[in-house]
């Protein structure tokens, strides 16, 4: 270790040394420890710890960790943490001291609605930008479609965050595509976060403790995908008593159980989901389809355990699945499964390390076909382990270094399919491809005044595409954008390199204070990704495969620089935060046209490069405090892709570019059983590609764009309102048991908002014979009416 | 595989989704020569069409090309001419028992309109020999009421690249929702799957079946007589069809639906940079007729 640490010194040697120099006396002491929930023992991510008499603190980290380095003397520290009482102690510090802390939860006063940050000036005061912070409590109580929580569907009322439409898979950051969010669960990646396409997301709101997004200002400590990380931490388990969760919904009913193992020292928490439209529909069903079933479920899992006061371990799992069967005759089913073993160990006061080493897969598997003459079965994955060993020095309370590296096999298994023809079998599938990433990085917090603080970075990514392996080599089309041709193969051995490519990401945020309730922060950071999702559908489908960077795909880049301007008013009550932004993305995949992406070991021909390009404006305007909270969101951007062949290779709004987002979100707490709640958007059209002409050709009628453009013309506005309702059951001391009625009406007036705009012939009639066959364009809606739904959910411990 | 996403469809349907007629403004564009040449070894008279393409909403028939010379010239040096009949159907009447070439010859068409002049090649490749069409009563299927249900069996020939456009015709009437477009390459549905050699893989060969306004299969009923034919095409224009073919049925696949992309016919104008729609394809045809039993 102590070699690291000369390391860092000379990294940071200059800056470092100097504020050494002023503070450093011999008799420097650290205080350190856990800060948790006094209730049920979940540690706290982002608490404060403040020593009033120095004017300075440190928060906790992912872990609950915190630690300050101060003279020897007697200090007052505060303990703070937003909806939970202010916790203060006195204390001789003549030696380094370990204080674990519990928090009480603020019970008196009604729940406050919580959007980001964990203690109240933390908008203002804190150096990172571009993040926004949910807090489940606030999502439990926004209005859902069908009383489903919904941690993505809230995130969307964000600025920035976007979708495609409803039911459509994953968001979209700051223009970026789906695959370019990193969504970590308890540190492993989900490749796949939604059930039902993209209508419920595959977290348990029962089990999630915080969910961070990161759109911009990236830390160097996360590397991999160009547009944001989803961090979604889980809960650890009551570690004091027994308690049960549990809901019934329209679409799943949830159950999750949590209780110490060894009291303090260790616990689990396992949650579990199932929908069963299925099982209710099942007697309602003629005999021929009894056999079909849809339902999805998951299952999540952790547990951890004290070892010592220096070393605690954490084992996390999740399992999801989405099932389709349609008797024997068809079958199709895809799901996420991951799990993640992690190590903290504090080296010292000072020194907090963090092991992680995970598995992550995801599948989807299809077969049609009722008997073994006639069917096809597929099967395709992505699967990946990882070790990832991370640091956090506290150096001291103007420094605070993180470090550490990652390394990441994947294994792809683009399709494994064999089809039965008559009787005969073959098996056109395609072998799996390799590859392995790396990274290193080293981070610091810094303080360098009053006004001032830092946090700079770099990370050093490395990708390595290995056999064993066939590699391709084509050459470019004749056509600009058009397929290209196979000059050669080459095969590859097992771990042989077919390409590598490496990247130095640097990463800079930083904070001026203007006075007590205003800061300006400028941030930018470089992000290289070796991974996509091959997709060219408007939603992404299940059946999408992702692919590496190889000889043939660069890795995608992506600069991006953000300056925003942050001001709190009346004593916290009000927050305001304002951000523009600017993105420029490198070697943006695209696909030729008529491209084959599925089962095609040529694919890679048909994928072209373009750049990508996003800038917006976001305004964040939050109430905090009182009987009505909530807050204002809006977005004014842009998003744009440059592409050979495609819009005549000129800039063109990508699909989910939306100029204006705005959305409201109302809470009101009536009473102690009363609340309400209430959000509204309203989104300009997305783009999509209108025809310009209709032609014959063998009795049909076909649309044509004589302009050659893309997504040239918007459809319309999307505007709706939901509400929610809650009625809380009365408390009584003593009272074990206790439920809540959630009411609530998804898209209240009714409307029927487009997600896009089709051309053809009136539906998909059988057209008379040398007849006319009238065209037209009819609005496809998802969601065709408004969504009333109740659910109960209760709570036992 | 795009079929694939047809099953995903289906299950968006458990929602609320819906589809209404829509007014939107749309760019207006200049007219383009539209080219409907799609001859064969088999019919005596060979068609081909010259019209021009029109507003997208405007649902009149199409305004045919009256003023232009058309031949169509084999490689051995035959020259077939085209005449003008009725607004823009040129026609040219083999001589009895003698068919336009055999499998591997090529055709040159030439297009004179004006000082204009277009052309395109194109091969007469073999099709797959039809081996029968085989019926059978099927019950209690997840999609589809009981009854009598065809199959076409017919094999690709061995050697990658063969494409095909499959027709089917019930009592006569050509099978024509855009749903039941029916091509292939090789034996299955698109160039990346290899597969070579099979029978039709199950959902071509089943796809002779007349489908419901719900797009579901409909039985047939004993007497009614089912015509196949398997017309065989240049990959070029197997490339047009997939394009022509999801342009008319993308709606179907929902949220699921790809960014356009405009058909690329092989019809060019040689002597200036007009685009020219449609396409020009020779066909070798098999076909079969069966009386349901």
């Amino acid at each position: 270790m102590r070699s690291l640490y000369f390391l860092f010194l000379l990294i940071f040697g200059s800056s470092s040394i100097t504020l050494n120099a002023q503070s450093t006396s011999p008799f420097k002491v650290t205080i350190n420890g856990y800060i948790k929930d006094a209730n049920n023992g979940e540690t706290l991510i982002g608490a404060t710890a403040f020593v009033t008499e120095i004017s300075a603190g440190a928060t906790s980290n992912e872990y609950g960790v915190y630690a300050i380095d101060v003279p020897t003397g007697e200090y007052t520290i505060e303990f703070s943490y937003l909806g939970y009482e202010t916790q203060t102690q006195t204390v001789i510090l003549d030696r380094d001291v370990t204080l674990d802390v519990e928090l009480a939860e603020a019970s008196t006063k009604i729940e406050e609605v919580v959007i980001t940050g964990e203690t109240e000036d933390e908008n203002v005061t804190k150096v990172e930008m571009s993040v926004n912070k949910l807090d489940i409590g606030t999502i439990k109580k926004m209005p859902s479609l069908l009383g489903e929580v919904e941690i993505i569907r809230g995130l969307q009322l964000l600025p920035g965050v976007t979708s495609v439409g409803e039911g459509a898979s994953g968001f979209n950051v700051r223009g970026g595509s789906i695959d370019q969010n990193l969504i970590l669960l308890d540190e492993a990646p989900i490749f796949n976060s939604s059930h039902l396409f993209g209508f419920f997301s595959v977290f348990n709101p029962d089990a999630v403790k915080d969910v961070k997004l990161y759109k911009g200002g990236i830390p160097s400590r996360y590397g991999g995908r160009l547009s944001s990380v989803l961090d979604v931490r889980m809960k650890e388990g009551n570690n004091k008593k027994l308690a049960v969760n549990g809901g019934v919904g329209f679409i799943f009913s949830r159950l999750s159980i949590e209780a110490p193992i060894v009291k303090d020292k260790a616990s689990f928490i396992i949650a579990a989901r199932r929908s069963y439209i299925d099982v209710l529909s099942k007697p309602f069903l003629p005999e021929e389809q009894s056999d079909s079933r849809l339902y999805f479920y998951d299952l999540t899992l952790k547990t951890n355990y004290k070892v010592s006061s220096k070393d605690r371990l954490f084992l996390s799992g999740y399992l999801g699945r989405d099932n389709f069967v349609f008797g024997e005759a068809a079958g199709f089913s895809w799901g996420n499964s991951t799990g993640s073993f992690r190590w903290n160990h504090l080296f010292s006061e000072k020194l907090f390390s963090n092991v992680t080493a995970f598995y992550s897969d995801y599948n989807y598997k299809i077969n049609f076909g009722d008997d073994n003459q006639n069917g096809f079965d597929w099967d395709a994955s992505i699967v990946n382990y990882s070790v990832k060993p991370e640091f956090t020095y506290f150096m001291n309370p103007d420094n605070l270094i993180k470090f550490g590296g990652q390394t990441i096999i994947y294994e792809f298994l683009p399709g494994n399919a064999v089809g039965r023809s008559e009787g005969e079998i073959r098996d056109f599938g395609l072998p799996k491809k390799y590859g392995i990433e790396s990274g290193l990085y080293i981070e610091n917090e810094q303080t360098i005044n009053d006004k001032l603080s830092l946090n700079y970075g770099l990370r050093w990514s490395h990708f390595n595409y290995t056999g064993e392996g066939t590699a391709y080599t084509f050459t470019d089309s004749e056509i600009l954008g058009g397929r290209k041709e196979l000059v050669s193969t080459e095969t590859f051995d097992q771990w042989e390199s077919i390409q590598t490519y490496n990247n130095f990401e640097p990463r800079f945020a930083a904070k001026y204070q203007l006075n007590p309730s205003s800061s300006v922060k400028l941030s930018y950071n470089r992000m290289a990704q070796y991974i996509q999702l091959v997709s060219n559908t408007t939603a992404s489908t299940p059946i999408d495969v992702w692919t590496p960077a190889s000889n043939n795909i660069r890795p995608q880049v992506a600069d991006q620089v953000g300056l925003g301007y942050f001001k709190n008013l009346k004593d916290n009550t009000y927050e305001i935060s304002t951000e523009v932004y600017y993105k420029l993305m490198d070697n943006i995949v695209d696909y030729v046209d008529n491209a084959d992406l599925v089962l095609n070991p040529l694919v890679e021909g048909d994928l072209i490069e373009g750049e990508g390009r996003a800038y917006g404006f976001e305004l964040l305007v939050e109430k905090k405090k009182g009987i009505i909270t909530g807050w204002v969101s809006y977005t004014l951007a842009r998003t744009e892709r440059k592409i050979p062949g495609i819009n005549n290779s000129e800039w063109y709004p990508s699909r989910f570019d939306q100029t204006h987002n705005l959305s409201l979100s109302g809470f009101y707490e009536l009473n102690k059983r009363w609340s309400f709640s209430s959000t509204f958007s309203l989104i300009s059209g997305s783009p999509i590609t209108f025809p310009t002409s209709r032609y014959e050709q063998q009795g049909y009628v076909l649309p044509h764009n004589s302009l050659d453009s893309r997504n040239n013309v918007r459809i319309p506005v999307y505007h709706r309102l939901d509400i929610g309702a809650t009625l809380k059951g009365k408390e009584k001391p003593g009272k074990k048991w206790y439920g809540e009625w959630v009411f609530s009406v998804y898209n209240l007036y009714n409307r029927r908002n487009p997600f896009a705009i089709f051309f053809g012939p009136q539906g998909d009639t059988r057209a008379p014979v040398g007849g006319p066959i009238n065209t037209e364009a009819t609005k496809l809606s998802v969601i065709g009416s408004f969504i009333p739904s109740v659910s109960y959910n209760f709570k036992f411990n | 595989m795009k079929n694939l996403l047809y099953i995903l469809v289906i299950l968006t349907a458990v929602l609320s989704s819906c589809e209404d007629p829509i007014d939107v403004t749309l760019i207006e564009a200049e007219p383009l020569l539209v080219v409907d040449a799609w001859l064969n070894d088999i019919d005596e008279t060979q068609v081909i069409k010259l019209t021009s393409s029109q507003p997208y909403f405007d649902n009149t028939p199409a305004t045919g090309v009256t003023n232009a010379e058309v031949r169509v010239t084999r490689d051995d040096g035959e020259v077939f001419e085209f005449s003008h009949t009725t607004n823009g159907t040129y026609t040219n009447t083999l001589a009895p028992n003698t068919a336009i070439g055999t499998v591997g010859n090529s055709f040159t068409l030439n297009i004179n309109i004006g000082d204009k002049e277009y052309a395109a090649t194109t091969v007469l490749n073999r099709s797959a020999p039809i081996d029968s069409i085989r019926q059978e009563f099927r019950e209690n299927e997840v999609f589809g009421d009981d009854g009598i249900y065809c199959e076409l069996i017919s094999r690709d020939p061995v050697g990658l690249g063969d494409t095909y456009w499959i027709k089917a015709y019930k009592n006569g009437q050509y099978l024509n929702r855009a749903s039941e477009i029916n091509i292939a390459y090789d034996a299955g549905f698109d160039s990346g799957g290899e597969i070579d050699g099979f029978i039709f893989i199950t959902p071509i060969r089943e796809l002779i079946n007349p489908l419901s306004d719900d797009l579901i299969p409909t039985p047939w009923i004993p007497g009614d007589t089912v015509k196949v034919e398997v017309h065989s095409m240049t990959e070029a224009n197997f490339f047009y069809m997939e394009t022509f073919r999801d342009q008319l049925i993308n709606s179907q696949n929902g949220i699921f639906a790809e960014p356009l992309s405009n058909t690329e016919g092989i019809v060019v104008h040689t002597n200036g940079d007009e685009n020219v729609l449609g396409t020009f394809n020779v066909a070798s045809v098999s076909s079969i007729e069966y009386v349901i039993q």
